[in-house]
């Protein structure tokens, strides 16, 4: 049985003000709960923990053998899973720890098949890498839920938000299947619901998927030509709707949130304009997955560009870090801009022979993570970054989670980040 | 703490040594120095190499190089070898491959690197019927057939009395198959009579060094004629100048790296340069196990083919093991016998962790497809030395690394042949357990198909004397185009050799890989 009471206990804003050893009590109570309930319902994940001589049973020293390869996610063979959809659901439920209780007809487009997915109860959120082959991770209404509850808990317990007063400009689209684009847009709806602008209208899963493989046929190829001419247009009414929100809400508190090449150009686009988009100055700026695909932006240079542009103190931009596997994100706190590591993740890192790395000081390897709130697919997951993490926690607030000094991708590994996709797909 | 040479420079060299700075690389309780190479350090190395090439080498007595080599190789052999008991106490911290796994597949395969594999090559001259079909080679045990058209069998007829002499030959060498590239480079430039000029892997500076060292030890003038050192692969400004000085440029490395310098190589010889390059890039292995062999003993000797530098080289039966149906055990039968041979060999060549979780990843991945809710079975070992999976749909993908096994059953291996066709450029090796009256015709197959080393199971990860290589034929290439294929089967009598590397195989589970009278073949 899945605890959700226990879950709900663990992922709350209060739990990086409390005592670590306690808050850890509680996160490895729910980690053996999700591990076993995982154990028992997900035919994947039991033969996988049943390869390495483990049970449904599981103390925290084993715990760095239960993290699956993030590879899993993305196994099915089929090139086009809308074309194969009994296949593909197969698949689904080999890695899914819910049933799943339709048959999929697969009716054309991949959009419609992820719509025809989340009609019926499982949303297949996906993020890509360069080759095109789509991550899916099926989440649940649970899941999903649990997707919002991180966010917000995340972000109140460094920002404090007013609910259903704030108003949200968001740079990510209002529908997608995209993981990025669909938590952006959950999270804002739930804080401040019939508050939230969005910069796009929606970002269909066939064009991204085309844009980061490649085209593969020649209607494709003349698919993918119009799509490149379009593009440019797409992104500069994004940009132009954002600034007409910034203006109407000049001096006023809200919220622009968006991957960081739409900022810089935003900024860009007021300042070259001339324009007043000054907002209040207790709004704040967020940006997410770096910059993939795009030239990057120091953060010095982005912090003169949003107080110049927006006239935003710069320690009100933070960047979040998250991964399409993931519930979560880790934000930076206002006082020392240090990402926080949320108290309901584990985090583990790994060295270069593999071994796990002890949770002391100051120390940088691969990541894997173990998330116990997600239902629908195991959350214990090993990643394509390495990250340097603080264990000491934070010099500059009271919380008392560990912190996050620096992030790279593995050469190994694709360049997939969420944001990457989207710079990528809208990049010439 | 010690300090170690990661690199190795003729004596002449002394002063620029003195003058050049180093990095520090730390392993264990030792601190390996490189050598930080600007243009400057590499024209006065590569102009002092061929100098004392002339000085020493171009009228040395192909019996005297050979001693030298044998020598050396005696000395390997050795375990009381001061050089060797470093490399193994260094080397698997460099790679994380296991000490065993070393000595196994890569220093025993240096052990033949002696006077009759010198004799062979140096006075080496193939037969024209290898134009027409497999054809044994006098003083080898081994079958040689080349695919060529007309202009390329008068450009291998001309080759004998080619006198061209080369001063300079280049090695680039890989981080897969550590030590073993760099060692025959440093041999066949010397029996060419050329200066020979190693570079290697960033990380693993040590053991071409040690072997240089061992050849200076046996043979001073020889020890002149050597140079090892890293730079950054893709430095124009150190390449150039190497290249240039270069008769021959030999890459093995990744299809990347190795075009790469191709490219280079290239526009020097369009701006008036004369450099052969020898160019060898990624490539995959197939296991195929003929029905009238599919035995417990030859599984053994897939293991062994399994088990060789864990599954990196670029000869690994990374496609995975295809096994005939209706032998003495069926396809799913030999995959469990397998599974109990990698068990026993894996406790006298030993995986270390480092691999282990390679494996635990992409089987991640592997039984996450929904085929494993039936149909497929995985053997594992207690300890977590392997995994072998038997699979019911056959499917062609180069993942067999790390010890994970994968065992398809096939009706034919005839059938097997005829779908590697769309991977023809990254076809080299097969391991190969077939009765003696089934070889010829499978190997002319195989052959046509693209494959360049057929070896014996169990063979796989240790080349042999009078073998062709990725399709070229050792010191050959060197003279000709690359325009011929070569293929080489690495035993004439296959049913013979498969009754003698068993024993090899059995000795290996009882007294280990460090036991001094364990053959070699």
């Amino acid at each position: 049985m899945f605890d959700t009471g226990l879950i709900e206990k663990l992922v709350s804003s209060e739990n990086y003000y409390k005592k670590r050893e306690e808050v850890e009590k509680l996160r490895h109570k729910a980690i053996k709960m999700s591990h076993k309930y995982h154990f028992e319902n997900n035919r994947f994940y039991h033969d996988y923990c049943k390869l390495k001589g483990l049970n449904g049973d599981i103390k925290p020293k084993d715990f760095h053998k239960i993290v699956i390869p993030d590879g899993v996610f993305k196994s099915y063979e089929m090139e086009c899973p809308e074309k194969n959809p009994q296949e593909f659901k197969k698949w689904v439920e080999r890695i899914s720890s819910v049933p799943i209780d339709f048959t999929p007809k697969g009716m054309g487009s991949l959009e419609s098949f992820l719509e025809e997915f989340y009609s019926n109860g499982l949303m297949l959120g996906f993020s890509s890498g360069t080759s095109g082959k789509l991550t899916f991770l099926p989440r649940d209404e649970f899941t999903r839920s649990m997707i919002v509850k991180s966010y917000t808990e995340a972000i109140d317990a460094t920002l404090k938000l007013n609910k259903g007063q704030e108003k949200f400009i968001l740079g990510i689209p209002k529908k997608t299947f995209l993981q990025v684009g669909y938590n952006g847009r959950v999270v804002a709806e739930n804080i401040s619901p019939g508050n939230v602008f969005h910069a796009i209208d929606s970002l269909k899963a066939d064009i991204i998927r085309l844009r980061m493989r490649g085209p593969r046929s020649s209607k494709e190829k003349i698919m993918n030509y119009f799509i490149k001419k379009m593009l440019p247009r797409i992104e500069k009414n994004s940009i132009k709707g954002i600034v007409s929100n910034l203006e109407a809400n000049r001096g006023k508190r809200v919220v622009f949130m968006g991957p960081p090449f739409l900022i810089i150009n935003t900024a860009k686009y007021v300042l070259e304009h001339g324009i007043d988009a000054k907002i209040g100055e207790d709004s704040f700026l967020a940006s997410t997955g770096g910059f993939k695909g795009r030239s990057i932006v120091s953060r010095d240079k982005m912090n003169d560009l949003i107080q110049e542009a927006f006239g935003l103190d710069p320690k009100r931009y933070i960047d979040l870090y998250g991964m399409t596997e993931s519930n979560s994100i880790m934000v930076d706190c206002l006082e020392g801009n240090n990402k926080h590591i949320p108290p309901w993740m584990e985090v583990i890192l790994f060295d270069e022979h593999m071994e796990p790395i002890p949770p002391e000081g100051k120390v940088t390897g691969n990541y894997a993570f173990l998330e116990p709130s997600s239902k629908s697919f195991p959350g214990f997951i090993t990643t394509g970054d390495k990250i340097k993490v603080d264990y000491d926690g934070c010099p500059a607030c009271d919380k008392k989670t560990p912190i996050l000094l620096s992030i790279e991708r593995l050469p190994r590994l694709e360049s997939r980040g969420c944001s990457g996709v989207l710079a990528k797909t809208v990049a010439d | 703490m010690s300090k170690l040479k990661g690199y190795y420079l003729p004596k002449s060299l002394k002063s620029l040594e003195k003058e050049m700075e180093f990095t520090e690389k730390k392993v264990n309780n030792k601190t390996i120095l490189t050598p930080n190479i600007n243009s400057q350090n590499i024209a006065n190395i590569v102009t002092e190499l061929k100098e004392n090439r002339k000085k020493y080498l171009s009228e040395m007595p192909l019996t005297e190089i050979a001693l030298a080599y044998g020598n050396v190789s005696r000395k390997w052999a050795d375990n009381k070898y001061e050089k060797k008991k470093l490399a193994l106490e260094l080397l698997p911290l460099l790679t994380n491959l296991s000490s065993e796994l070393i000595e196994f597949y890569q220093f025993r395969s240096i052990y033949k690197i002696d006077e009759k594999t010198i004799n062979f090559l140096s006075t080496l001259n193939l037969p024209p019927e290898v134009f027409k079909q497999f054809t044994p080679i006098e003083g080898a045990n081994t079958y040689v057939r080349a695919y060529a058209g007309f202009r390329d069998k008068l450009s291998l007829k001309n080759i004998s009395q080619n006198d061209k002499e080369l001063e300079l030959v280049t090695y680039i060498t890989p981080s897969n198959v550590p030590g073993f590239i760099e060692s025959l480079g440093i041999f066949i430039a010397s029996i060419v009579k050329a200066a020979g000029l190693i570079k290697t892997p960033s990380v693993q500076p040590l053991f071409a060094p040690l072997f240089a060292e061992s050849v200076a030890e046996q043979n001073k003038e020889i020890g002149e004629t050597i140079a090892v050192i890293p730079w950054a692969g893709g430095d124009e400004s150190i390449e150039d100048i190497i290249f240039r000085n270069s008769n021959v440029v030999s890459v093995v490395s990744s299809t990347q790296t190795a075009m790469s310098v191709k490219n280079r190589i290239d526009k020097l010889n369009r701006e008036g340069n004369s450099i052969k390059g020898c160019y060898h890039g990624g490539k995959f292995g197939i296991e195929l196990i003929g029905r009238e062999m599919a035995t417990k003993d030859v599984a053994g000797l897939a293991a062994l083919d399994g088990i060789g530098y864990e599954g990196y080289m670029c000869g690994s039966p990374a496609f995975g093991f295809f096994v005939e149906e209706d032998g003495e055990l069926s396809p799913i039968e030999f995959a469990e016998a397998l599974a109990g041979e990698m068990e026993k060999l894996s406790k006298s060549i030993p995986q270390t962790n480092f691999f282990r979780k390679l494996r635990d990843v992409k089987i991640g991945e592997i039984i996450s497809r929904p085929e494993f809710d039936g149909g497929q079975k995985i053997y594992t070992s207690p300890k977590n030395n392997f995994a072998v999976i038997f699979e019911s749909k056959f499917n062609l993908n180069p993942i067999g690394q790390n010890r994970l096994i994968r065992v398809f059953g096939v009706k034919s291996l005839e059938e097997v042949i005829d779908k590697m066709k769309p991977w023809k450029e990254y076809l080299q090796t097969a391991g190969v357990a077939l009765g003696n009256d089934r070889i010829q015709k499978i190997a002319e197959l195989m052959g046509k198909t693209g494959f360049s080393n057929i070896r014996v199971a169990g063979t796989v990860a240790l080349p042999r004397l009078g073998e062709a290589w990725d399709g070229n034929y050792p010191i050959y290439e060197f003279y000709i185009p690359d325009s011929i294929q070569w293929t080489s089967i690495n035993a004439v009598d296959f049913e013979n050799e498969i009754k003698e590397l068993i024993k090899i195989k059995n000795q290996v589970i009882t007294k280990g890989v460090f036991n001094p009278n364990l053959q070699i073949r």
